[in-house]
């Protein structure tokens, strides 16, 4: 009964919202799209925001991958609040799995094959972690991604050698120095050109590393705060091992 | 219909199917893998619909970290569901 | 000239520094706490002299507005970010006396509460409320399971559960409305919003509506709040009916006024007010636990504050904004008061309690909250639930203010009979002396509650504002 009445209610759910969806323009040219309107100078734009984003973009931001430009620079404050919920996410999980007298589990060695195996991919799976966040501006990837395939190199360690332990208070210094290099950039902003996470160094040439600003400054901390936090939440996960 | 629109639908079938298992199976082990198979399909459809940053991240994120922090909380339970 | 993205930077700032501090030194981490909420509220004072003269806008990343984010503070958000910090300031105080590990890691949790409800205040961006509503639940959720014993996990995990829910319903109204319109800016949507489909505007403000109602504690969404304020340790129960409540009552403010731009009477609104205030009311007057009659207590004045919103006179949601601050105020001070009493009492039933608030110290502010949230003259409460009354009646909508005023009475029930336990003589060998981190805020809590009661005509002077936020300015 219960689950029927559950059924019936996802259904209808899923109607209301299917009928609204279908109202929205999929694959339609982007020509076709509102134009923006700026409330704070009361002017009505000539194009809409995703064409602007795409004609502007490189000027803007100097980075040569839209979506970073966009995630990084233009709307860089909501990112700000996404790192800020993953820091949340990794220091509840942390909280939550404190405990004050640690029972040690006992664990067995997991075999050789596993153990040489993932000694070799360590390595690797790192500098392709911190290749996708370095080229974040110039290529697919960034921050979270980067930090995510970090963070899995270590689950990697964590599940070839049961004992290993990453000091916890070494992820927490670096994840604060990432998030503090995060505001601290922001900040100079504030301080040099009167707007918060202002994009203040020069651009230098497209499609080279060192371009785009601040956005691979930031994208580093990024990486580097999403990796140890990520492998923050496996080790508390992980609890305590012998 | 093109090949890519096929594949898609096969896709996303496919999803459907897994997210249904994910939630309806008692063993949660099974579960836990069911619900990386679908992140993983979700992933290539995100890199299908050309959104290449969606789709790296949803892959190491969906189908290996958050499955893996899944099966450590099962460990400390039960396999199980009652 | 305080640019209000200091108000988010600093918390931040602060909360990513902690964990190096606390390295070497915890007590420091708790100092540092106190000071960055202090500075916050400083701030955010400043800030609402800035925006009282004109509207203040923060361009972020210097790009113009819809394009990048803009912080939007009026009068009325400037002065809601206020008192956020205000109390938020008082309860850090108060986190002194929570003494369960790790302290660093609830003493970054519980700043960035505070981040994360001012920037939901601050923000004039619906992507960035987004994110800072993120911010805020998930806050909240660590913290309510922080006591991490049967109580906080149940609460935390229906927390989870709804809160999830209601962030997905935000998420889908925010496609809806980007899908339409191409833009996430407030004002820009508010420009626009004629243009939408008039099926997918009333669906995305549905998903809106009832997303932030999670947080605004709305009827059928607020299972989650008795649970959760009973099982979070004492400070986070007052934090919680005081700054994510707020913000997100706030947040659907903005969403009713601001982006959909309805100016007049919403019955959808009302109605759902109305069962809130039922719902809440009555529910507490059958509660024997303390902490659950007043998260009870919260629901039913949080109900107040949306049929307020939903009336839309200007003196109805004037008095909407005067009962957000008076709760806010009044209902920290008993969370903390009743933390004491818990304490004293070593258990939380009110029937224990038998004149354990006979210390001065804690009796009298006890009584200014109680009576305060009772809606007594002349205390804060008072103004917010008068007004409310007013609003319906100049419009004439005399079932809805009858009902409303059978909900009060229920109220005035039960946290009298409360009162009359707690002050009760006998038992005075029992009663104990609270230590300054639980006196001192509810002093400083208490002291607010009665100045803003007696002289009203400061807060007065910012809500005239009212009328321009209803038109869908700042």
């Amino acid at each position: 009964m219960k689950k029927a009445l559950a059924i019936v209610l996802a259904i209808l759910i899923f109607i209301v919202f299917a009928l609204a969806f279908v109202k929205i323009p999929f694959g339609e040219k982007m020509s076709t799209y509102p134009h923006y309107y700026n409330p704070i100078t009361n002017q009505t734009s000539n194009m809409s925001l995703p064409q602007h984003y795409l004609t502007y973009g490189k000027n803007d931001t100097g980075a040569t991958n839209m979506v970073t430009a966009i995630v990084v620079d233009y709307r860089g404050f909501d990112t700000l609040g996404e790192v800020t919920v993953l820091f949340l996410a990794s220091t509840g999980v942390g909280s939550l799995m404190y405990v004050e007298n640690k029972v040690k589990k006992k664990v067995r060695r997991s075999n050789a094959v596993v153990e040489t195996g993932s000694k070799l991919l360590f390595g690797f799976i790192i500098l392709f972690g911190a290749y996708i966040f370095i080229h974040g501006h110039l290529t697919p990837g960034g921050g979270f991604p980067g930090g995510a395939v970090i963070a899995s190199a270590f689950l990697l360690l964590y599940l070839a050698y049961p004992k290993f332990h990453a000091k916890h208070e070494k992820l927490s210094v670096s994840e604060s120095i990432a998030g503090l290099t995060f505001v601290i950039v922001g900040l100079i902003g504030l301080i040099i050109a009167g707007y918060f996470l202002y994009n203040f160094l020069p651009f230098g040439l497209p499609t080279y590393l060192f371009s785009a600003g601040v956005i691979p400054l930031i994208y580093v901390a990024i990486g580097v705060k999403v990796g140890s936090e990520l492998t923050a939440i496996v080790d508390s996960m992980m609890g305590v091992r012998e | 219909m093109d090949l890519f629109t096929i594949v898609s639908i096969i896709l996303i079938i496919i999803t459907v199917i897994t997210a249904i298992i994910a939630a309806e199976m008692k063993d949660l082990l099974s579960a836990a893998i069911a619900l990386g198979i679908m992140s993983l399909i979700v992933s290539i459809l995100f890199y299908m619909l050309q959104a290449p940053d969606v789709a790296i991240t949803e892959a190491a994120i969906g189908a290996a970290l958050s499955m893996a922090v899944v099966i450590f909380a099962i460990r400390s339970t039960e396999r199980w569901e009652k | 000239m305080i640019r209000p993205v200091l108000l988010i930077a600093l918390p931040l700032f602060f909360a990513f520094l902690s964990p190096i501090i606390g390295i070497w030194s915890k007590k420091g981490v708790r100092y540092l706490i106190i000071f960055a909420t202090a500075l916050n509220a400083t701030l955010a004072g400043i800030l609402l002299l800035e925006a009282l003269q004109k509207p203040v806008f923060d361009i972020i990343g210097g790009f113009q507005p819809p394009l990048g984010i803009v912080l939007m503070v009026g009068p009325l958000g400037a002065i809601i970010a206020f008192i956020i910090n205000l109390v938020a300031f008082a309860i850090s105080i108060y986190n002194l006396k929570v003494e369960k590990e790790p302290i660093v890691r609830y003493s970054m949790l519980y700043l960035l509460l505070v981040m994360g409800s001012t920037g939901m205040v601050l923000t004039g961006d619906l992507f960035n409320l987004f994110v800072f509503l993120e911010v805020t639940s998930i806050a909240s959720y660590g913290l309510a399971a922080y006591n991490k014993d049967k109580k906080g996990y149940l609460g935390a995990m229906k927390y989870v559960i709804i809160g999830s829910i209601g962030s997905t319903f935000v998420l889908l109204g925010i496609a809806l409305i980007y899908s339409q319109l191409r833009t996430l800016n407030m004002l820009d949507i508010a420009a626009r919003i004629g243009t939408m489909d008039p099926y997918v505007k009333i669906m995305a403000f549905t998903s809106l509506f009832l997303g932030f109602g999670v947080e605004a504690e709305m009827f059928p969404l607020n299972t989650w709040v008795p649970d959760a304020y009973d099982g979070a340790p004492h400070p986070i129960s007052a934090a919680f009916a005081s700054l994510p409540a707020k913000a997100g009552v706030f947040a659907l403010a903005r969403v009713i006024f601001t982006m959909f731009s309805f100016t007049n009477f919403l019955w959808f609104v009302v109605v759902m007010g109305l069962l809130t205030v039922f719902f809440g009311e009555i529910v507490a007057y059958t509660q024997k636990d303390l902490k659950r009659m007043l998260a009870y207590s919260s629901i039913g004045q949080m109900g107040m504050i949306i049929m307020g919103l939903g009336i839309g006179t200007t003196l109805a949601v004037e008095g909407a904004f005067y009962q957000m601050i008076a709760h806010a105020l009044g209902k920290a001070l008993l969370f903390i008061a009743a933390g004491f009493l818990i304490y004293a009492a070593r258990s939380g039933k009110i029937e224990d309690m038998k004149g354990m608030a006979r210390n001065p110290l804690i009796g009298i502010p006890l009584l200014i909250g109680a009576l305060s949230i009772m809606g007594m003259p002349p205390f804060a409460g008072f103004y917010g639930k008068f007004f409310i009354l007013m609003g319906g009646f100049s419009q004439g909508y005399y079932a809805i203010i009858a009902l409303f005023l059978a909900a009060s009475i229920v109220e005035v029930a039960y946290y009298a009979r409360f009162i009359k336990i707690v002050f009760e003589r006998g038992n005075e060998s029992k009663v104990i002396r609270p230590d300054a981190a639980t006196y001192v805020p509810l002093i400083i809590l208490a002291i607010i509650i009665v100045v803003i009661g007696v002289y009203p005509k400061p807060i007065l002077t910012v809500l005239q504002h009212v009328g321009t936020f209803i038109a869908g300015g700042a």
